[in-house]
């Protein structure tokens, strides 16, 4: 039904020419075939309306890493997806196994105790969650090397995440409507800072 | 009075305080352009002889600003004032190798530095006309530390360095003002007798002794303890002077120095001993500064503003710090000493009378901001003092400033062809972005209001309204016209709604992360959430915080920037760069503010090469972000669009199916509010790429939580109640890892597509 509404708006915006993009990402995949069995569904459906609506689509399928085993078998992933966008508040939970919910209960005084430098679910933790990015990026260029990468987690706004993304040599970061200017400023210092 | 103004004050005082002195300084002569030695100073030391001592003084300064490791913070910074040509008042600076060494060898100087600082300090001497101790002109002086990183309140400071018996009275005799003169002695006695002799509480003791002492006074004389210090007679001072001398003396067995010279060297010790006392060593450690950098020792010749009505004392900025216009602001006292504000007595006065009042001052100022600016590249806060009608500098550094200001200055200062395009992105911290987007309080507003309580500031800018504590109230008065602040326990997607109709959304619960939060960031809404001081009663609809009850319809306020909440109306206005962008409702040629944040961004843009996207559900959101120079959709959530209206209930059939028939017969109604946004997403796009992330909630959170909820909902699809309660159960069980986690990932993966 999701991709029926998708392909159907698409088709409907062509028409008026405007040109549409849509970039389906299939969520929090673990297992390469777990992800397969959804893009065939999305190619199926994408087929399926650019027939009735004769026309022809200009899409992407990917999905988000959001759990450590999808990041160390990017290269597999990368079979069959076209773009990794970064879900990092899960990957985050994930990789340190901490819940982003709980965590308010005790990350101050972790923060207090020097344990953490800065909130993980506010700004990347760059040694962990960040390395599992790196691996990500590695082994999806391995597979494809033209595969595209962009991150969606609340960090996308966040200068200190958003410079670590510029160094990771993602396309693009993502982030709610009111914090695109912090991004964009952010990222010239990034690129500033080289 | 102003938030801004107070803090202007505290300035005003501290300097005041530290600027107390009492005779005439020698007119600077002009800067020259000596390069500074990178050792050894020009007092005739031989090249060999390691320099232990920098002079500055008369436009000439052995170090210079980049000095900082060997000259400390303020030491490299008087240094550098001097060498530019600001009028600071004359000094020498004893290097942070003294220091190394003085831990280093137990505790003793090098042999070479006592003719060092006898050398640099004749200089100083001639330079204002003055000799430390004398008996006709004396000299006094402050002596402080100064790491390289500064390390505020943490060291040693003596001020009035040179007071004794005989200087007093001729301190007392030149200013005409015996009050300021025992006052400055006896201030000088208890930091000396503290700091120097040692003369600190015991342990048992409940007060500082020099304190006890004070007070005894008072309460022989005055009756009560508490009797406040500037009412003090100048007996009473006299008295004070020579008890603590007594004080020193029963304490140490040793009499208080009279002789200048050892009380220097007193103190010069003691300012290196500093380095290692208890709260500079925990501060380092929290900051990381390492102990064997050592600390400085400035001794530098004091100026006082509260000479007359031809003194003063004040702070400047050579920008406005709050809104970055290029005007010169700041504040002043005449005849000023610490005491006449510390009192309230005295209100300080905007800069701009300075012009009227002390007409050479003011110009020497406007000479000293055009100089700061020119040289430092940057907005600067000074510190100066007018002695005698004579302006001296003592402190400057780039101002503090709001997000508006970091914004307007940096754009300003590139047409002034002061900084480049590239140095300006690199100079504003990027998310003081997050100010100019925000709706603001109006600070005079504020600070008449009274604050209630304080938790997280989730989302920046500024709200009032009336209260309100559900959703369908928020709504109900909002479609009425009405403005409202949303207070909840904690909110829930059920909330949704109302939070898009509040104004702004006050939590007693819940993190950065929480629900609220995450949603205030997504709409740009104001929030304070986690406000753990207030009690929220649904029952009563009530609002309980500090002592104050608010029931609904009563008026609060929150300030998402600094978290803070306050009962009643404080007025607020939509950011000029929304008005512009987003609510077309201000020209953008009428917004100095908003052209100058569209410069700011375009010169960003040419340097940036990381792509930026926005996470936005529904085409309004994606029009703004557009606005907001978006390129694209990195992320839409679908699960949100089954939230609003009528949708929500053909979602919870889908749930709620028994059968594939039921579930593809809801998933049928659901199909053409899906199509209806994206097509909206799409078009609001103009080509740009969309990433759509297909259905990933968790599951549960469709569902109503309650049990009141939960039998409208039966009754409304006609199911028993039994059955929506099982599968919520059912569906809370089916989390694999617990609670560990928020998302519900079996259920994102087997409902997909």
């Amino acid at each position: 039904m999701q991709a029926r509404a998708v392909f159907e708006a698409a088709a409907e915006v062509q028409r008026k020419g405007t040109k549409v993009h849509p970039e389906i990402m299939i969520p929090l995949v673990g297992f390469p075939r777990e992800l397969k069995l959804q893009i065939d569904i999305v190619h199926r459906v994408a087929d399926e309306v650019a027939r009735e609506k004769k026309t022809k689509f200009n899409y992407l399928v990917g999905t988000m890493i959001e759990i450590p085993r999808a990041a160390l078998i990017a290269d597999e992933i990368a079979q069959d997806a076209q773009f990794f966008s970064f879900g990092t508040n899960d990957l985050t939970q994930t990789t340190l196994g901490m819940s982003r919910d709980d965590s308010g209960s005790f990350l101050p005084a972790y923060a207090e105790l020097d344990i953490v430098d800065a909130n993980p679910f506010a700004s990347i933790d760059q040694k962990g969650v960040g390395r599992l990015m790196e691996i990500t990026r590695d082994l999806g260029r391995k597979t494809r090397p033209d595969i595209k990468l962009g991150i969606c987690g609340e960090h996308g706004g966040e200068p200190t995440s958003v410079k670590f993304c510029h160094r990771l040599g993602l396309d693009y970061v993502s982030c709610s409507p009111f914090r695109i200017p912090i991004a964009r400023l952010a990222a010239a210092q990034a690129a500033i800072a080289e | 009075m102003s938030k801004k103004t107070k803090s202007l004050r505290r300035r005003v005082r501290r300097v005041a305080k530290r600027k107390q002195r009492s005779t005439r300084l020698r007119s600077p002569r002009r800067p020259t352009a000596r390069q500074a030695s990178k050792r050894g100073s020009g007092l005739g030391v031989s090249k060999k002889t390691p320099g232990y001592v920098y002079y500055f003084g008369d436009g000439r300064a052995d170090g210079a600003g980049n000095m900082k490791p060997l000259l400390g913070g303020k030491g490299a910074n008087l240094a550098e004032m001097t060498r530019i040509g600001l009028p600071v008042p004359p000094g020498l600076t004893i290097t942070t190798e003294v220091c190394t060494y003085f831990y280093e060898h137990r505790r003793t100087y090098p042999p070479q530095l006592e003719a060092q600082v006898t050398a640099a300090l004749a200089k100083v001497e001639k330079s204002v006309d003055k000799k430390l101790g004398d008996k006709e002109r004396p000299l006094l002086v402050s002596v402080r530390s100064g790491a390289r990183d500064s390390m505020p309140g943490m060291m040693d400071t003596i001020l009035n360095l040179g007071m004794n018996d005989e200087v007093v009275e001729i301190v007392a005799r030149q200013t005409r003002n015996d009050r300021f003169a025992w006052d400055s002695y006896r201030r000088f006695l208890q930091m000396y007798g503290d700091v120097v002799m040692g003369v600190q509480k015991r342990a048992g003791e409940d007060h500082e002794p020099f304190e006890s002492v004070i007070e005894h006074l008072k309460d022989q004389r005055y009756g009560k303890h508490d009797f406040p210090d500037v009412r003090l007679t100048v007996a009473d001072l006299k008295t004070l002077v020579q008890r603590f001398k007594a004080l020193i003396k029963e304490r140490t067995g040793k009499s208080f120095p009279q002789d200048a010279k050892e009380q220097l060297w007193g103190a010069i010790g003691a300012v290196f001993g500093s380095w290692m006392n208890d709260r500079a060593i925990v501060y380092r450690r929290k900051y990381g500064i390492p102990r064997e950098w050592g600390t400085a020792v400035n001794v530098q010749t004091m100026v006082f503003g509260n000479m007359g009505e031809t003194s003063a004392t004040g702070v400047a900025f050579t920008r406005d710090p709050a809104s970055g216009e290029k005007v010169f602001y700041g504040e002043y006292l005449i005849n000023a000493q610490g005491e006449d504000v510390v009192a309230g007595v005295r209100t300080p006065h905007p800069i701009v009378d300075l012009a009227k009042e002390m007409p050479a001052a003011h110009k020497s100022l406007m000479k000293v901001r055009a100089l700061l600016e020119r040289h430092f590249k940057d907005m600067q806060d000074v510190e100066f003092t007018v002695e005698d009608n004579r302006l001296y500098i003592l402190q400057t550094r780039n101002g503090k400033r709001t997000g508006h200001a970091a914004v307007r200055i940096a754009v300003d200062m590139v047409e002034e062809k002061l900084i480049t395009k590239k140095e300006a992105v690199r100079r504003i911290p990027a998310d003081s972005l997050a100010h100019l987007l925000a709706p603001i309080f109006d600070r005079q507003s504020a600070s008449r209001a009274k604050k209630i309580g304080s938790g997280l500031a989730a989302g920046p800018g500024a709200a009032c309204g009336h209260v309100v504590f559900s959703a369908e109230e928020a709504v109900a008065r909002s479609e009425k016209g009405e403005k409202v602040v949303l207070a909840r326990i904690e909110t829930s997607p059920e909330d949704l709604r109302g939070m898009i109709a509040a104004e702004g959304i006050l939590t007693a619960r819940g993190g950065v992360s929480s629900h609220a939060a995450l949603v205030a960031r997504q709409m740009g809404k104001v929030c304070v959430c986690g406000a753990s001081g207030i009690q929220i009663d649904y029952q009563k609809r009530t609002l309980n915080a500090d002592g104050t009850t608010l029931k609904q319809g009563d008026y609060i306020s929150i300030d998402g920037s600094a978290g803070e909440v306050f009962a009643g109306e404080v007025t607020t206005a939509p950011s000029e760069i929304v008005q512009v962008l987003v609510d077309r409702s201000l020209g953008a040629k009428k917004s100095v503010t908003y052209q100058e944040y569209a410069k700011l961004m375009n010169w960003a843009d040419e340097f940036r090469t990381l792509g930026v996207r926005t996470n936005a559900d529904t085409p309004e959101q994606v029009t703004n972000a557009v606005a907001f120079g978006a390129e694209g959709v990195g992320l839409c959530r679908t699960e949100h669009m089954f939230f609003e209206g009528d949708r929500i209930d053909a979602m919870r059939e889908m749930i709620l199916a028994g059968t594939k028939e039921e579930r593809e017969r809801a998933l049928a109604k659901l199909l053409p509010y899906q199509r209806a946004d994206f097509i909206g997403i799409f078009t609001a796009l103009k080509g740009a790429p969309a990433t759509i992330r297909f259905l990933d909630p968790p599951l549960h959170e469709f569902l109503p939580s309650d049990h009141a909820q939960q039998n409208e909902l039966a009754n409304k699809l006609g199911v028993p109640v039994d059955q929506i309660s099982r599968r919520v159960h059912e569906l809370h069980e089916f989390n694999p890892i617990g609670h560990c986690l928020s998302r519900d990932f079996r259920n994102a993966g087997s409902r997909r597509v």
